[in-house]
């Protein structure tokens, strides 16, 4: 069990500034620091897992703008569910489930926006391209989620995570609750859609004549 | 499968870059600021059918009409106002104003809750008005009429020799009147001339090129209508009953919309569209949203050199703005790293102090000098970062150039 590190204000910190200082615990602690409400607890908890949650957000759903709202309903909704958790050492996978769930309602949102005919998918472009980003990568990229998009989001999942990320088989299989032999059958079934659809693609046909996974 | 992993590899690396430019650090200081509580749903419904209450009996109640003053005088709908020597402020409480130029006479005739309707006896008059949801207003010129929804445009009336002039300098207009057939649909950076008693129409751009903006078509001009006084730098624009959509929206040709094919994302067709629509006609006519997103469009492309026209056409246009000071980031990510980078990035901290790329910036300004080599400037700038940033993303490279231990 880790200790907090206490609370403290520096000398030259601007009046009514709180500084909290870095947070040593371990997960336990973290969580127990987290269902007590401590500050510095939800802190840490925000510092060690928000790349991890826009990682897992962004591969679902694609570096789009509303990205950061999701961020911040996942991490709302686990500090809320912070007390129901009973093993600290599945923080991690804990959280993963619930980015995946509400990458999944939000999928489902827009497939039924989509159904309507409200959302044209007239998304912001992404934020910002890196210097020397790869053009034709990010070209390869947004076909790859326009073809996506057709997709079930049971089976999108399961390719961005496995396929895009490059997550462990049985993590996938975990953070989104199924047992191995589903996450296979929806792996094999998303790969294969996709290779059928990206075929058709002129970019990605070209990434694809080469051979390899998905060949 | 090498070829795949590489291919698999590009696609993270890339989306790695771009979820690298979404900020979250606004899910942390929201936890800290309020800590999510369960919610009660029995008290929100409750709390939701008051506001509908609300709502519904606020909703029967008519909307007043705009006021307005003169000069700080309230004004009297109907009621003459002459400016003579000097301009006069005409201010409506929506935040639309007036400034009739020197000489003019015009008449507040009719106010609405959206907006009102202005004379133009004589003279001309600066118009700003607010981009309002349901925002009516119309400016009346001798027989000329100019309908706004949210604008920025000069409108002119000479009665001896009966000419109209529209200069439109934001938003949208619609001119109605006579030699005008359904109309004229004006875009931003347009010159309108009318004679009533020639019948001539000149629709040109600000800068004298050719006003090919609205996307004439030939064979809609009808045979009948005076022909532009100059041919090759003007043209008449009438617009096509009211189903025509603006240049903005689609091509003359019906050929695909750049928006649409962004929204795919599909960026190199989008830039093929824009280009075909025409890259300096967009940069006169777009908002300044839509020239940013242009740029995304076109960096996501690969278009460099184009992403760079349109910031900077941001800059130059809607200097000033938050959107000029977003360009200057920009234009900082697409600056080989140095000093011309260093500088777009002070430039967006010094326009956008509290903006929500501010911590980035300051980091990059550090890259930047630390790869222009300017060690004093470096230094400086991880000084700066680290008393503002001291966990901050680029907390290591400040501590790196100013020759620190790492912190555990």
């Amino acid at each position: 069990m880790g200790k907090l590190a206490k609370r403290t204000r520096a000398a030259d910190a601007p009046r009514g500034v709180v500084r909290v200082l870095p947070f040593e615990g371990d997960d336990d602690a973290l969580l127990r620091g987290l269902v007590e409400g401590q500050p510095i607890a939800t802190a840490a908890f925000c510092d060690r897992y928000s790349d991890h949650v826009k990682r897992v957000l962004g591969r679902i759903l694609g570096a789009d703008s509303e990205l950061l709202d999701l961020h911040q309903e996942v991490f709302m909704k686990a500090v809320l569910a912070a007390p129901k958790l009973e093993d600290a050492r599945n923080l991690r996978g804990w959280l993963t489930v619930i980015a995946v769930n509400r990458a999944k309602t939000e999928l489902r949102k827009r497939a039924r926006r989509r159904w309507f005919g409200l959302d044209p998918g007239a998304k912001e472009a992404p934020e910002a391209l890196a210097p020397g980003a790869d053009a034709d990568a990010a070209e390869a990229l947004a076909r790859t989620y326009r073809l996506l998009d057709e997709m079930a989001a049971d089976d999108r999942i399961a390719f961005t995570l496995r396929i895009i990320d490059g997550m462990e088989l049985s993590a996938v299989a975990a953070a989104c609750n199924v047992s191995l032999a589903t996450i296979k059958r929806r792996l094999q079934r998303a790969q294969g859609r996709f290779v059928q659809r990206a075929r058709r693609d002129e970019v990605l046909r070209d990434w694809l004549q080469q051979g390899g996974r998905w060949s | 499968m090498k070829r795949l992993e590489r291919l698999t590899d590009a696609l993270r690396h890339e989306q790695d870059a771009q979820l690298d430019a979404i900020d979250v650090s606004r899910t942390r200081e929201l936890l800290l600021k309020k800590r999510p509580r369960p919610v009660r749903k029995l008290p929100l419904l409750v709390a939701a059918a008051a506001m509908v209450v609300v709502a519904l009996a606020w909703w029967g109640r008519a909307a007043p009409p705009v006021t307005f003053t003169v000069a700080g005088v309230v004004g009297q709908p109907g009621a003459w106002v002459a400016a003579r020597a000097e301009p006069l402020d005409v201010a409506f409480s929506d935040g639309s104003r007036f400034v009739l130029q020197p000489d003019s006479r015009v008449r507040v005739d009719e106010t609405t809750a959206h907006g009102a309707r202005v004379i133009v006896e004589r003279g001309g008059l600066d118009a700003d008005v607010q981009h309002l949801e349901d925002a009516a207003w119309a400016v009346r010129l001798g027989p000329y009429e100019v309908h706004v929804i949210g604008t920025r445009f000069t409108a002119t009336w000479n009665a001896s020799d009966e000419r109209l002039r529209v200069v439109l300098h934001e938003g949208s207009v619609e001119v109605v009147g006579p030699h005008l057939g359904d109309g004229i649909r004006m875009v931003p950076g347009q010159r309108l001339e009318v004679s009533q008693g020639s019948g001539e129409v000149v629709l040109r751009s600000l800068d004298g090129r050719a006003a090919t903006t609205a996307a004439p078509i030939p064979s809609q001009i009808p045979s009948s209508r005076p022909s532009a006084s100059v041919p090759g730098t003007a043209v008449v624009v009438p617009v096509p009953p009211r189903a025509a959509t603006t240049a903005t929206a689609s091509t003359s040709s019906g050929a695909p919309d750049w928006r649409a094919l962004a929204a795919e994302r599909r960026y190199k067709d989008a830039m093929v569209a824009a280009k075909a629509h025409g890259i300096g006609r967009l940069m006169a006519e777009l908002d300044a949203g839509s020239l940013l997103q242009l740029a995304d469009v076109s960096r996501f492309a690969g278009d460099g050199p184009t992403a760079i026209a349109l910031l900077q056409t941001v800059r130059s246009r809607f200097a000033g703005s938050t959107s000029a000071a977003r360009a200057a980031f920009l234009l900082g990510t697409l600056s080989p790293s140095g000093p011309a980078a260093a500088q777009w990035f002070t430039t967006y901290v010094a326009e956008a102090p509290s903006g929500a790329l501010v911590r980035e910036a300051r980091g990059r300004i550090i890259e930047a000098h630390v790869a222009g080599g300017s060690t004093a400037a470096a230094r400086a700038a991880a000084t700066a970062y680290l008393q503002s940033y001291p966990q901050g993303p680029h907390a290591a490279l400040a501590r790196r150039t100013l020759g620190l231990a790492e912190s555990p």
